[in-house]
Formats: C-alpha cells, structure tokens, sequence
C-alpha cells in the first residue's frame, strides 16, 4: 500500500471514528430512548441524574413528570414541575406543562394559581375560559367577573358573556357596572342584544340614577327595531320607575299609531295619567269608546268616576264588562252612584251582580259595597256569609277589619284567631298587628305572634306588638338587631306614644297631614316620657330620662338624629294621614297620624275616612279613582 | 307396617301439629311478639319521558335515586305517558316524588285528579317543573285546577314570574338544607311567587322579590305532607359535568317523606366495618403488556395483573371475569389465555366471575336481535368485529349463550370445588329485562353499571349512582365505583388516572358512608406500566385501610337484599324505644339508624344482633346472618352487660353468648382483626377450629381487640374464652 492510500485510509478510518463519537447518544437521548422504550425505571434514573447536575430544564423537568405519574406519584411529578417555576417563573412552557399535570390530577388549587400566571404571560382563550368555569364550580365569583371581564377585553367575548357578566355583576350589587357591560355588548354586537337585554339595561339605568341615557338608550333600539307593543312596553317600564315625562318622550312619536295597538294605547293612556293628563286620556279612550280594547275598559271606567262622569262610567253596566270590572272599581262606582243620589244606577249594579250571582262569589266586596252605601245591616250580612266562605289568611285579615269598623270587635277577633301568622308574609303579619291594635289587643296579638319566642319569626310585626303590650326590653332589642324602615319606626312610635296619649287613635287629618293628634305631644308628662313631635311650636320636651317605656322613644329618636342630640330636636308636627291600604287587601278607615316630616317620610293622600278598596287582590297599583288614594 | 306407611305417618302427624301448633314464641324475653307494621320504602318517582332522554337520564334516577336508597327508599320510575297507575296498586308506595322537565303534560286534568287521590295517604314531593301547568298543546290548565295542585303542597302559586332577578334577596336559607355543595349566592335563578296555605309547611328557602312588598317566595319547603322545591333551586347548572346540588337532598328527602326514623337497610358496611371488594372485568386478557420487564418476554396482560396485583394481595380479594371468548380456543382462546385462567382462578382469594361470551357492547341492541342485521365484517387486529354492537360476532347472539354458556365454559376451568359466582356487564351495561332474567336463572347475581365519580372532575354528588336499576322486574345491581376507563379518557391517555378513585373512595365515605371500597378495572390495565402502578397505589391504599373485604358477588347480594328487605315496626315500644323486625333480606347483614338519638340497641330485647357502631353519628347495627328475621330494639338505657361485636376484619355469623365467652363462625380474607364489647375482663383466649390461636385482654372498659393470624377464606369456628380451656 503507498503512502497516499495509507493515509487515505486513516483518514476514512479517523473520519469513521469521529462521525461514531459523534452519534452515540449523550444524556438527554439516553432518557428520551428509555422513555419511548417504557422502560421507566431506567429513564427515572438517567434524568434524576441529569437532574443531580444542575440541568433543570423543562425538558427534564417535563420528562421527570411524566416517569413519576408511571409510578403513580402525583406529588412527585407536581412538584418536580412547581421546583422548576419557583425559580423560572416566566417560563411559559412549563407553565402549560403544569397545567396538564394540575388538570390531570385533580389539583385545583395549584391549577388555578398557575392559570392565573399564564393568563398573564401569555394569554390563551381557552384557557381563560376554563379558568372562568373553575371559578364557577367553586362559587368565586368575584373571580368569574374579573376573568370574564378580561375574556372581553381581549376581544373574544360572546354573547353569553356579555350576559352573564352583566347578571354577575348586578347580582353582586354592581348596577352600573352591570349596565356598562350591557351597553359594550350593544355596541359589540347589537345583533344579538335582544328586547329582553334592552328591558334590562334601562332597569339598570334607572336603578342607578341614569334615567335620561336609559330613555335615549329604548329610543335607539326601538327606532333600529320599531314595533308598538315594544314601546308600549318600554313606556310601561320608564312609567314603573316613576319617570313618566321619559315614557312620554320615548311613547310620543308613536303615539298616533296608538290606536291599532291595544298595548301602546294602554301605555299612552297610563302615561298621561301619571302626567296629570287624565282629561287627554280620557277623550283618546272615549273617542273610542264603542270599540275599545279590553285592556282599556278599566282605565276608562277610573277615568271617569275619577272626573264623577256618572254617566260615562255607567258604561260598565254592562255583562260583559261588569265581569272584568275589579272590585275597586265597583266600590268606587257605587260610591260615586251614592253620593250623586243615583239609586238607579246603584240597583242596576246590583241587579246586574244579582243575575250573575256575582256578588255571592266575593263577599267581602258586598260588604265594601254595602258600606259604601252606608247599609250596615246588609254589610253584617255580607260579612256573615264571608265568614263562612273559604278565604285567604289576608282576606281573612280585610274581614277582621271591616267587622272592626262595624263596630263588632268580638267577630273581628274571631276571625283573627283563624289566621295562621306563620302563613303570612312580612306585610301580612304587619296588617294583622294594626287591627290587634286597632282593637287595643296588643297582648293577644303579640301572643298570637308566638310571645316572647317570636322574635326571630314575627319580624317587625311582632316588635311592633311588643312595644304596644309593654314588652319594652324586647321591642328595644328587636329594634336594636335590626335595621327597621322609616315607617316602622314612625309605626312603633305611634304606637307607645298614642297608648300613652289617649285619643289619638284615630284622629283623621287631612289629605296632606297638617297639625298632629289632639291630646298628645304638649310638654312632657315629667315621667320619663318624650314626646318626639314635641317641635319648637309645640313645647319643649318633658324631663324625659330614657327609661322605662320612653326608651324606645330614644331608641327610635337615636336612629333619626343620633345619640346625645336628639330629644330637643323635634320638627313640628308634621302628621300623615296613611292609608292602611297595602298590598292589595281592604284596610280600615282610620288614618293614621305620624310625626311626618321629623321621620323624613311622606305619605301622599289619604283623609280621615281613609277607606280600603276592596277584597284581596282587587287594589290596583294606582289610584282608586274617586277617592284618589294612594298608597303610601 | 312398612318403613314408607310409618314416614308418611309421621310426616302427616307433623305437619298436623305444625298446623295447630300457636306460633313458636320469640327466642329471647323481651321481643315483642306482635306482627308489627311494615315500612313502606317505595317512593314512586313521575315524570314524562317525552321531554328525556331516555328512562337513565331523568333526573330521579340521576339525582334522587341515590340520596333515597341512602334513606332506606327504593325509587320506582313511572313515565307518565304510559298512563297512570291505578291507585290500589300503590299500597307499598311511601310518597310520590314528580320531578318533570317541562310544565307541561298530555292530560294535566286527568293527572291533577288521579294526583288528588294518589296522594292521599302518602307524601308527595314535587322538584322541577309543574307539569300540570297546561297540556301538550300548550293550553293552560284551569286556575282551579292548578291551584287544587298547588294546594296537595300546602302552598298557592300567585302567577307571578320573576325573570329578571338581581334584585332578589334570599331572605332565609335554612343551613340544614340550602348550601349543600353551592350556596345562593351568585345569580339567583328565575323564579315564581308561591306562598304557604298550610300553617304546617316549613319554608327551608325564601327569596324576596325586588324590594316589592308582598314579593316574597318560598322555594324549598317541606310539610307533613311531603315537599317542594321550586324549578332551578335544586341544583346550578354549569358547563358540562359542573352540576351541584343547592338543596341537601338527604335532608330534604328525609324531611319530606318520613314523619318518624326509620333504619336503612345499608349496603357499604359488613361488621361495622366498609365494605371493600374488587372486581376485574376480562377486557384486554389477551393484549401483550407493555410493562417491563414482562414486556420482554411477551407476557399477556393479564398475566402481569395477576403477578402484580392479584397474587401479592392474598388478603383482599378479587372476582375476576373473563370474557368466555378470549378464552375458548374456537373463539379467540389460546392454550396460553386458558392456562393463565385455570392458575388465576384457582387461587383462593380470587372469586370467579363471567363478563359473557361475546362481550356485547350496546345491549339494547340485541333486544330485538336480528342477526341478518349485525355486521360480522372485517375484526380489528385484536380480533374483534368492526363497527359491531359486541367485539365477536362469530355465532348468532343468543342470551343463553351469553350468560349460562359463559358460566359453564368458565366453570370447565375452575377447580371442582368452585363456581362462577358472578355476572359483570359488559359494554354499556345497560342489559335488557332478558338479559338480567337470565343471570338469576343462573344463580348468579349481576354487577356493573353506574359509573360512580365525585372528584374534582365530577363535582357532586349528582354523579354518585344508586344500588341499581329496575328494568321490567329484573334488577341490576351497579359497582360502586367507575372505572379506569373514566380516568383515561376510554383508555387514551394519562394511565395512571385510576389512582383518582381514591378521591371518590375518600369522598363516599365522608361525612356519610355511601359507598363501599370498590376498586374496579378491567384486564389492559396490565398492558400500561401507568395504571398497572396506579392500581397498586390503589390496593396499598386498602391494605392500610379499616376495611372489611368480601367477594364482589357478596356485595351485588347484599345489594340486591337492600331491594328484599322487609321492615316491620313492631309495637310494644316505649316512650325513646323503638323495635324492627328485619325479613327477607337475604345476604345484607347491616342496618343504619342515622339519629339515634343517643340510644343504642338494647340487647336484651333484640334477636339475631351481633354487635353496633356508632360512625358519623350513624349507628351500624351488624346482624347475625344465621338468624332469619332479627329484632333490633333501639333504647336509651344503659348497655347491658352482653357481648356485642364493635367491628371486625371477617364477616361474623352464629354468634352464641355464652357464660365464660363466645363462639362463632367467621369467613374473611387477611388476618381477623376484630373489636368486641365483652362482659368479662382480663386475658382470653381465642381458638380458631379448636386450636389456639392468639390472647387478648379485656380492657377496664370492657372492649377486647385482636388479630387473629389465621386463615379464615373458607368459615372457620372461633372462641373466645376467659379462664383455661
């Protein structure tokens, strides 16, 4: 062999050699072998090794997690991962590895600190979204808005987000916030902002003082998408919370077309109403009146007794529409047909009532009725048979009154005793305490609302009774533990200052409620008392230490004016009639008198013959028409 | 006279008396003696199957079933478009539970008065939707009627809607019953105004409407007469598995359809101890394992779970079942799939059981089978049939075949003194009412089905099955946990997910006991160095646990005892004392009193008791399986000076008290670790068949622990003795 071929073949030779060092395989193809080969003890030990030398990768890491999840070793594999964050926390990579090892092994907690990490670092959306639902499962929900919140800024929020961060956020007392998301969806994706999510938002609108934005808002979805019974509805919703100079505006330009939509004609009329506009709405519904849409034959019937147009509102005495006539609405008209001397139109509703026998299925309304005639014997005889009629606890309670006002305190207490109190709700409970004591049975009634056991069940009710039966301590500490409203408050404060001032149950005021009960509130009577209506025109307090009965009075004073200050501070006697018309039952006739504007509530209308206006269910939301009374 | 003339004259004589004779009295003073009243434990669950799925996916079974049978309660599912069941059929029927999916129905008049007279008598309990609101065509029903429904609840519904809600207040949630897995905290649901009538009902839940006076709604409530709860307050609807109950069901039903205690027949727990038992379905026998070392030498599957996680486990036993056509050679069976059975089901801790002949995968298929229709194509390298409903297709179907064909071929196999003892469902275990038939012409009990999860991943207890299913008049009796294939994602990926059930173990035991210690898989597990791992944290996992082991055939009969059970409230008790006589319940062995009170069974006056245990404020009353029908008397005196088992290792039977000990027979795997409560104190002496076998002391107290190192997998006779022998 020559030379140059001798070194030819070294060099192949050396060449060879080389390329052999070169292919076998170090540490990190050891490991990646013996784990495609499943031969897992061998792997564990090649990459414990690797570790062992300071190479923390997340290659290694990664590897090393999955050899221990061979074994079943979660921790192991967890923390191997968790090691390698702790000290490379932006490492993306392992981040998501983790994720895998968290979700895999149930780690909920670990998981959820990681995904907040790497929707940081490097947001992703289902990630995001899956954060949002663990959030969800475990009832964070605060959490859930703040991730929803970031799902839409990053620009993937659908629909059903924009939703459910608003429903969040309004649950959670976030009003304007809530509204602000609705509004984003809107201009996001108006497509899919549907009526019920406009309805939405201007609650949320008006909720929040945003009255205006919430009408100009209805106006731009109701123009994109007009339709009349839309505006009605709109129109009925800005009505409902009071701004009925917004539900025009938004109603006005439709209100032409008023008349080929019962609903928006409904709205219109009601908005007018509530304007004051009642000789308008009149005439749009007696323009009409031959072919009027049912939904408007009760507006048109308040409308005119409420300007005593007998004769329009002889209208009713018809069937047809005496049988979708309310109670209300009845009693009103036969008060109107009394006072006017109108026998006939009085016997024709009764004559119609008697064909129908219409009046046997709601004996509490005869007995309204009745008395609004002044027949006493007839409403007794009414009243007989409603006793043995089957009734609701509440009309039960509107009975116990009206055998109150008939002057038979036996019957009424009769028909307290069957009246469950745990079957009533806070009002009814409320109702049932004022004919106690109406009927100055405050013992009986407090008893009736489980003694001193009641507390926790009787509510406000049953504080209330414990003030007028002298349970003082009691009352104190039920109104010490919780938050009662003004006119509770003014309630209890009648009702020890009125036990104590005899005769001023019952002292009717006028509509407004000027001057307070006679009797009551001149100086003290030097023995703990304190008269709260006792104002600069009506004398000083009296030598008032706050104990016995009186401080409750205190007690009441502290909540208005603060302690330390309060007894001198009394502010005239700014008395209320307050009907005792609530929630929907007949009440009694007597007003009530307050110490009004000292308590900071007012309470509209009402007289000294505040009478209730029908059976159960039968008090609209408005007025009753003739008497214009309203609820307070 | 002839030898035949004198039997029969006897036989005759004997059955005269037996005739005459007045009932044998009660074995010990005390038992009182009259026929008592049998508990109804039916509640009849209405709903109408044209808004489900299907008759598994309804609510009842999936929320409420498991909840009742924890309470004792067996639920019986009626789809109310099959009509409605006559009344006088109802006598076993405790209440009525409606939970419908619509508020809607065929004939909501019809329904409201059958209701009417259905109820009377029994409780009745509405979840979800009303139903009788309006008919199918969407016309509503008459107020009157309606209100007639509402008022059989004690309640009226106002007609009023709350859709929009984020200013409802919940006014009172009682923390007995709301609150259970999520509280009502986040978006309050829609909800209806509905009001008390009854002065008896007791609102649980009451949520305020706006600041609307008069707005308030009572939304869970139970009466005397049953219970309500308003549609979309039982539980939150998440995404996918994310339900979670928001009312407490075991409250609620308990307060809702029982006026006084009763014990529940348990099915988790044998001598005061919990239940473990395993059981392997066949799947993947013939796969080769991927796990080294016996990867190398090209080992079944199967093989490596039985070197890995049967054989080194002698003290818990297994019931495996093979799939009878992985093992027949004219199947798919080799010599070498056969060997591996004969060895492993000659072992003695391992029971055996069928997984069928050909494995059918979707059962209802072959209800009405029609082999013309069934694919029999190409198989898939394992050799089973593609896109078919069972893996082998060979032969026609035949359900005999399936079910006594398998038993027998596998009992060809089993050493002589052993029998196939179990059916284990294949596929999606839903067996049709011929399918089960069969297995109880058999003599076998049947398992599987229900796929119990509570984890991270299944977060409530809504994904916690009931015993079984009702199908026809058959009965299928569930695992009591998942499997492996749940934790793979159908054996995908992340092998070692099994290791996951000991979250569900952990979670069906506390606070209350609902499930026993179940650990199922099937045969591939062995083929994956992951799950085979998993399984072996698993089965460490029970050794290290108080557990009672028995085969999985014991507990599907203990289950289907559950179902049997008969208990009669017997009279003569006084005041805090309260008698049951337990009949017809087969092999369940243990009844539950979840409120106690602070009593305890009172011995003296109670037959066939071996001991109780007080467990999360439960008490487990261990019965002697040698007495037919035991009388349990619950008091509140002081404990009587008997011997009374507190908990063992091994099952317990034929206890006899006697003056210096006690004597009974025992069966059970590992050593007989056992807690007793002994009148005597100081040293005894345990005998196992005669011989010594280990000493204990009587603490001052009164309770005696031991271990007793013996074998007990076939019954052995103990004693325990004070003094010398």
């Amino acid at each position: 062999m020559n030379r140059g071929r001798r070194i030819t073949v070294l060099l192949w030779v050396g060449a060879a050699m080389l390329s052999g060092f070169a292919l076998i395989p170090g540490g990190a193809e050891i490991g990646l072998m013996y784990l495609k080969d499943a031969n897992y003890e061998a792997a564990r030990k090649t990459y414990e090794e690797r570790l062992e030398a300071g190479e923390k990768t997340p290659q290694v890491m990664a590897a090393l997690e999955r050899i221990y999840l061979e074994y079943g070793d979660i921790e192991g594999a967890t923390s191997a991962l968790e090691e390698f964050i702790r000290s490379h926390p932006e490492s993306i990579e392992a981040r998501r590895k983790l994720d895998v090892v968290y979700r895999e092994t149930h780690a909920v907690a670990g998981r959820i600190a990681n995904a907040e990490a790497l929707a940081s670092l490097d947001p992703r959306q289902d990630e995001i979204r899956e954060l949002a639902r663990i959030y969800d499962m475990l009832g964070r929900h605060e959490d859930r808005i703040r991730t929803l919140v970031r799902i839409e800024k990053q620009g993937w929020a659908e629909p059903d987000d924009f939703l459910l961060l608003s429903q969040l956020q309004a649950a959670r007392g976030k009003l304007a916030e809530s509204a602000d998301t609705l509004a984003r969806w809107s201009a996001a994706r108006g497509d899919s902002f549907g009526l019920g999510e406009a309805e939405l938002l201007a609650r949320l609108r008006l909720e929040t003082g945003q009255g205006e934005r919430a009408q100009e808002e209805l106006a731009v979805w109701l123009k994109a998408k007009p339709d009349p019974s839309t505006a009605a509805a709109f129109g009925m919703l800005l009505l409902a919370a009071g701004r009925p100079e917004l539900a025009w505006k938004l109603l006005e330009p439709y209100q032409e077309r008023s008349g080929g939509d019962p609903a928006l004609l409904s709205a219109v009329v009601a908005v007018e109403r509530a304007l004051g506009q009642d000789q308008r709405a009149f005439d749009r519904l007696a323009r009409r009146r031959e072919d009027l849409p049912e939904e408007l034959w009760v507006p048109y019937a308040d409308l005119a007794l409420a300007r005593k147009d007998l004769e329009a509102a002889a209208w009713i005495l018809a069937p047809e529409k005496l049988a979708r006539m309310p109670g209300w609405i009845l009693v009103s008209f036969a008060d109107a047909a009394w006072g006017a001397q109108r026998t006939d139109l009085l016997q024709r509703l009764t004559e119609l009532h008697k064909d129908a026998n219409w009046l046997g299925a709601r004996p509490l309304l005869a007995v309204e009725m009745a008395q609004s005639q002044g027949n006493v014997e007839q409403a007794k005889r009414w009243a007989g048979i409603a006793e043995s009629s089957p009734l609701a606890p509440r009309e039960r309670i509107a009975l116990a009154g009206q055998w109150e006002r008939l002057g038979e305190p036996a019957r009424a207490l009769a028909q307290l005793e069957k009246v469950s109190p745990e079957l009533l709700d806070a009002g009814g409970r409320m109702q049932l305490a004022r004919l106690f004591l109406a009927g100055k049975r405050a013992s009986e009634g407090f008893a009736k609302l489980g003694g001193e056991a009641g507390a926790s069940s009787g509510g406000p009710a049953w504080a209330l009774l414990a003030m007028a039966d002298g349970k003082t301590g009691l009352a104190l500490g039920w109104l010490r533990a919780h938050k009662a409203d003004v006119p509770l408050l003014a309630e209890m404060y009648y009702s020890v200052s009125g036990r104590r001032c005899q005769g001023a149950m019952g002292s009717g005021l006028d509509d407004e409620g000027a001057g307070g009960p006679e009797g009551c509130g001149r100086g003290g009577d030097g023995a703990g008392g304190f008269d709260l209506r006792a104002g600069p025109d009506r004398g000083r307090p009296g030598k008032a230490s706050c104990g016995g009965g009186a401080r409750i009075l205190c007690e009441i004073e502290a909540r208005f004016t603060g302690a330390g200050r309060s007894r001198s501070r009394g502010a005239g006697a700014g008395a209320a009639g307050r009907s005792r018309l609530e929630d929907g039952v007949a009440g009694g006739g007597k007003a009530r008198a307050y110490a009004g504007r000292k308590l900071g509530f007012r309470v509209r209308g009402g007289g000294a013959r505040g009478r209730g206006a029908g059976p159960a269910g039968t008090v609209p939301r408005g007025r009753t028409g003739a008497r214009g009374f309203e609820a307070g | 006279m002839s030898r035949a003339r004198w039997i029969g004259i006897v036989t005759a004589l004997g059955a005269l008396a037996a005739v005459l004779m007045p009932s044998p009295p009660a074995a010990r003073d005390g038992v009182p003696a009259k026929q008592g009243q049998v508990e109804r434990r039916v509640v009849l669950g209405l709903y109408d199957g044209s808004y489900t799925q299907g008759p598994e996916d309804i609510a009842l079974r999936r929320m409420a079933e498991m909840p009742l049978n924890h309470l004792g309660l067996i639920l019986r599912t009626h789809d109310v478009r099959t009509g409605l069941p006559p009344v006088e059929t109802l006598r076993d029927v405790r209440g009525l539970l409606c939970w419908f999916a619509a508020d809607r129905m065929n004939d909501p008049v019809k329904f409201v008065d059958w209701l009417e007279r259905a109820s009377a008598g029994r409780k009745l309990v509405w979840m979800g939707q009303a139903a009788f609101n309006r008919d199918s065509a969407n016309k509503l029903t008459p107020g009157a009627l309606r209100a007639r429904a509402w008022k059989l609840m004690g309640l009226e519904n106002l007609g009023q809607w709350s859709a929009v809600t984020y200013d409802a207040k919940v006014t009172f949630a009682d923390p007995a019953l709301i609150g259970f897995e999520r509280k009502l905290d986040g978006v309050i649901p829609p909800f209806g105004i509905y009001r008390k009538i009854d002065p008896a009902v007791q609102a649980h839940l009451v949520v305020r409407r706006g600041d609307r006076p008069g707005g308030e709604s009572v939304l869970v409530v139970t009466s005397p007469r049953g219970g309500f709860v308003a549609p979309d307050f039982t539980h939150h609807l998440g995404q996918g598995h994310d339900l979670q109950w928001y009312v407490n069901p075991f409250e609620f039903f308990r307060r809702a359809l029982f006026d006084a205690p009763m014990p529940a027949p348990d099915t988790t727990t044998v001598s005061g101890r919990r239940i473990y038992y395993s059981h392997i379905d066949g799947d993947g026998w013939r796969n080769r394992t991927e796990v080294m070392p016996y990867r190398k030498d090209g080992l079944l599957a199967a093989e490596v779970v039985w070197r890995e996680l049967i054989e080194p486990y002698p003290d818990l036993p297994v019931t495996v079942a093979p799939i009878a056509g992985d093992l027949d050679p004219e199947w798919r069976g080799s010599r070498e799939t056969l060997s591996l059975a004969r060895r492993m089901l000659a072992e003695p801790h391992v029971e055996a059981g069928t997984h069928t002949y050909t494995h059918p995968l979707q059962w209802q298929y072959f209800e009405n089978y029609d082999r013309m229709r069934e694919p029999t194509g190409p198989q898939t390298p394992t050799g089973e049939t593609k896109d078919a409903a069972r893996a082998y297709t060979d032969r026609p179907f035949d359900i005999e075949h399936e079910i006594a064909g398998s038993i027998r071929f596998i009992e060809g196999l089993l050493p002589p003194e052993k029998k196939v003892r179990l059916v284990q469902w294949s596929g999606n275990t839903r067996a049709f009412e011929a399918a089960i038939a069969a297995t109880r012409r058999a003599g076998v009990p049947n398992l599987n089905g229900g796929d119990s999860r509570y984890d991270a991943e299944y977060p409530s207890l809504i994904w916690v099955a009931p015993l079984g299913r009702r199908v026809g008049s058959q009965l299928q009796i569930y695992s009591s946990n998942s499997n492996e294939n749940t934790y793979t994602d159908l054996w995908t990926t992340r092998f070692f997910g099994y290791r996951l059930v000991l979250t569900t173990i952990e979670r069906t035991e506390h606070p209350r006991r609902l499930k026993p210690f179940n650990l199922y898989y099937h045969m591939y597990t062995g083929e994956k160095h992951a799950a085979m791992h998993a399984l072996k944290f698993c089965l460490d996992t029970a050794r290290k646990s108080e557990l009672a082991p028995v085969a999985a055939s014991h507990f599907a009969s203990i289950a289907d005892g559950f179902f049997s059970t008969r208990l009669v409230r017997l009279d003569g008790s006084g005041p805090g004392v309260e008698t049951w006589r337990i009949e017809n319940r087969g092999a369940l062995n243990t009844i539950r009193f979840d409120q106690p009170g602070g009593r305890s069974v009172d011995l003296a006056r109670s037959r066939g008791v071996l001991g109780e245990r007080t467990f999360q404020g439960s008490l487990y009353v261990a019965l002697d399986a040698a007495e037919k029908e035991p009388v349990v008397t619950l008091s509140s005196g002081a404990a009587a000076p008997e011997a009374a088992l507190i908990q063992a290792r091994w099952r317990i039977w034929n206890l006899r008290r006697e003056k210096d000990g006690i004597r009974f027979t025992a069966q059970g795997y590992g050593q007989g670790e056992m807690k007793w409560r002994l009148p005597q104190r100081g040293e005894m002496r345990i005998l196992v068949d005669g011989a010594p076998a280990a000493r204990a002391v009587v603490s001052p107290g009164g309770t005696l622990a031991a271990t007793i190192a013996a074998s007990a997998l076939e019954p052995v006779e103990i004693e325990i003795r004070g003094g010398s022998i």
